[in-house]
């Protein structure tokens, strides 16, 4: 018998977090391949999710066949806790899973997010589950899906490097901005999903486990902890993040990913910390200190 | 005549059910040699082309490469791994239409640049150092390497697959009909690269072409292909001025100038 | 005296397929013998199948029957049977020879055309440039036509162009056919000065000289070969 909270409905027999069983067994089977080969993208039998595609309904899968009893989940999107997507995807497992949540990123157990890594570090023991739109790096250099299962196979991933060797023709400089192309454990190159590229060093030995859902193309993989990740570059071009000339407008940091917020139509804008539990804490600290 | 031969067909032969594209192809070509493959259209040449060059696989027979440091490989038993390998950097194919030879979505330079990449050239100025050099052994306006291919004209096309070809330093080029549809002034120029770059790097080489004017110019020896089969081969020369076979004496006739 | 031409039984036919399939028969048991720096001249009439012979010992026509063998450093090689690869080598190193018409090759200078055949022997650039020259010189063909593609030449000044390639490589053979067709007095004693001057470096020489005075300063032998191909 599942315990059921008080979100829980009472008359509907949803298995714990949606799912069932034996689709989590799928689901986990093809984690672990995925675990086994750092940044391989494992096939697997993607179901009918209560979103449609391009809602994050790979990381949802991932999450539902991980997701325990005793877990804390947090659900972020663009680094928010409070947007439509995160809130419902969050209410979906309080739902069904009867779990814990909280927007506090070292209170978690399992983090799902849509496209960024929280500014907090993380530590042994947590997963972070990403959505992931295409999560084939080549896709747009190659169409052929049979080509580029062979490109990987071989690790023939000249075809990537021309197109940064394009960019920095084209434009000086190489133009990804998000979505960097990764180099994982040395061997295959992987999308980090469209994280920003500000987002990839905290994939290098990240203490965490990473897990990358893409519900549409049915593909997992992953990123085990303290593997060691490369973001592609040229020697004489080597891959540098964004900076900003200012620091957050709502808590002072300098060392996290800036939105830039429109505020009035008179060119207004302010510039916050993507990630809102991190801006929070920070203010939050200085409220305390009683710094202004 | 101690060296060993380059590439090597023995009783070479490919089918697409009862079509018998080409059948029973044997020779031998060394380093520096330029075999030409003249025969009419569904003569079989193209096919046995791309059988020699890897691209189709033969439905009998074999095609054996010596690499330098392994000796004969049968290019079509061994790995894929390796077979993609050896067409990256040991070979090249110089195809008909050039849009099934280039990237057409990026500049000459990264065209060039590709088979560097692909080897592991990690340097962006050295990179596009090396594609500025062949651009210019090719004859391609330098100023134009970040040009798409799109907006050059045939010929240039046909140069630059050539300069992405030979910038891994083949020791074997394949070249399908590859002065089809262009001008003639624009034929004789390629033709000239041609001949100098076989010449000057040493280069084997197998063209296929219908145009006997072509292969007088560039090759060594000639294979006349009629119905999928080699009905008269030899010196070049000898070929074309003392042809034995029926179908090459007609060919040698109806040409203007051969 | 060493042997550097043997031809024996020769046979060389054509059979014209295209006119349902009939044989001309133009040698028929051929056979020739030419010493080391011997110059032969062979003489017949049109049809008779003089260049046909020089065109079996360059290996552009292949023989039906008979062996047509010539002299590579110490052996004997049989051109009738000798591979492609062989007879390469051979025009390469031993056989040098000077045809009737000249193949214009698009863009190549008459100078660069000129060289080819001593870059070919092996001599680099400077030297090859060196007797190009000189041979343009003696050939009278001014410094102006020297980077021009030979195609809008007349045809004398081609086959001078002409010669010049077959001399340039000095090969210890010379196949020489009709050299002196189109060239005025001036230029035929010029040709006449530079195959004696071949001669006196050790070559040997086959020809077909049209003109009689030509044939007297160089020959040393004159061979008829009478209308049905065989030496008379």
């Amino acid at each position: 018998m599942i315990a059921l909270g008080a979100h829980a409905l009472p008359s509907r027999a949803h298995n714990f977090a949606y799912l069932d069983e034996q689709t989590k067994r799928m689901i986990r089977r093809a984690l672990l391949k995925a675990v086994a080969v750092p940044g391989h993208q494992v096939p697997f039998a993607s179901r009918e999710m209560p979103l449609p595609y391009g809602w994050g309904t790979g990381g949802i899968q991932v999450t539902a066949s991980i997701l325990g009893a005793d877990d804390v989940l947090k659900v972020i999107d663009q680094g928010a806790d409070d947007t439509t997507n995160a809130v419902n995807i969050r209410r979906l497992f309080a739902k069904t899973a009867d779990v814990a949540t909280t927007t506090r990123t070292e209170d978690a157990t399992v983090i799902q997010t849509r496209h960024r890594i929280p500014e907090t570090p993380l530590r042994e023991g947590q997963i972070l589950v990403f959505q992931v739109p295409i999560p084939e790096p080549l896709r747009w250099l190659e169409p052929r899906e049979t080509e580029t299962l062979k490109l990987h196979a071989l690790a023939d991933y000249g075809l990537m490097q021309v197109d940064l060797y394009e960019d920095i023709a084209q434009y000086g400089r190489i133009a990804q901005s998000y979505d960097y192309p990764i180099e994982v454990h040395g061997r295959y190159v992987s999308s980090p999903s469209p994280i920003p590229k500000f987002d990839n060093p905290k994939l290098d030995r990240n203490p965490a486990l990473l897990l990358f859902g893409a519900g549409r193309e049915k593909r997992i993989y992953a990123i085990p902890p303290y593997t060691h990740v490369k973001s592609l570059d040229f020697d004489d071009h080597p891959f540098t993040v964004e900076k900003w000339d200012r620091p957050c407008d709502l808590c002072g940091a300098t060392d996290s990913y800036l939105d830039e917020v429109v505020t009035d139509d008179k060119g207004g804008r302010l510039f916050c910390c993507s990630d809102t539990d991190y801006c929070e804490k920070r203010r939050a600290a200085s409220a305390e200190k009683g710094v202004p | 005549m101690s060296e060993a031969p380059l590439l090597r067909a023995s009783g070479l032969g490919k089918s697409y059910g009862r079509i018998e594209a080409c059948r029973d192809v044997s020779f031998e070509l060394w380093p520096g040699e330029v075999l030409g493959v003249v025969g009419e259209s569904g003569s079989g040449k193209t096919t046995l082309l791309r059988c020699l060059a890897g691209e189709i696989e033969p439905s009998s027979g074999t095609v054996e490469f010596r690499d330098l440091q392994d000796g004969f490989l049968d290019v079509h038993r061994m790995s894929e791994a390796r077979r993609r390998f050896l067409m990256r950097i040991q070979w090249g194919i110089v195809h008909q239409n050039p849009r099934d030879g280039l990237r057409m979505t990026v500049s000459a330079g990264a065209n060039v640049g590709e088979r560097l990449m692909a080897a592991g050239a990690r340097h962006y100025g050295r990179i596009r150092t090396e594609a500025l050099q062949w651009l210019e052994r090719v004859e391609l306006d330098t100023a134009r390497i970040d040009d798409l291919p799109e907006l050059f004209s045939g010929g240039m096309q046909q140069r630059l697959q050539i300069a992405r070809i030979l910038v891994s330093k083949p020791r074997l080029v394949f070249l399908d009909e590859p002065t089809g549809g262009l001008d003639v002034s624009v034929q004789a120029r390629i033709l000239d690269l041609l001949r100098r770059l076989a010449r000057d790097l040493g280069l084997a080489v197998v063209i296929v072409t219908h145009d006997l004017g072509v292969a007088r110019l560039l090759t060594h020896r000639l294979m006349v292909m009629r119905q999928g089969r080699v009905v008269e081969e030899g010196l070049t020369d000898q070929v074309l001025d003392d042809p034995h076979d029926p179908y090459t004496q007609l060919l040698v006739s109806s040409v203007i100038g051969a | 005296m060493a042997r550097a031409i043997e031809v024996s039984g020769l046979d060389k036919g054509f059979t014209l397929h295209l006119r349902g399939g009939v044989h001309l028969s133009v040698l028929d048991g051929f056979t020739l013998q030419v010493e080391v720096g011997e110059c032969v001249a062979l003489r017949g009439p049109s049809g008779a199948g003089k260049s046909t012979v020089l065109r079996c010992l360059y290996g552009n026509y292949l023989p039906d029957r008979g062996t047509v063998s010539v002299r590579d450093g110490e052996a004997m090689v049989d051109i009738a049977t000798a591979g492609p690869r062989e007879i390469l080598a051979l025009r390469r190193s031993t056989l040098g020879y000077v045809s009737q018409f000249l193949r214009v090759v698009p863009r190549i200078g008459a100078l660069d055309l000129v060289m080819e055949p001593a870059r070919e022997r092996g001599l680099d650039a400077e030297a090859a440039r060196e007797r190009a020259v000189t041979l343009l010189e003696r050939l009278h063909i001014p410094e102006l036509f020297w980077d021009l593609p030979p195609a809008t030449f007349s045809g004398g000044e081609q086959q001078r162009i002409n010669i010049a390639r077959g001399l340039v490589g000095e090969h210890p053979i010379l196949l020489l056919d009709e050299p002196t067709a189109s060239l005025d007095a001036a230029n035929r004693a010029s040709v006449v000065e530079l195959i004696k001057l071949a001669k006196a470096r050790g070559a040997t020489v086959v020809g077909i000289f049209h003109d009689r005075e030509v044939r007297d300063a160089v020959a040393d032998r004159v061979l008829d070969i009478d209308s049905m191909g065989a030496a008379a």
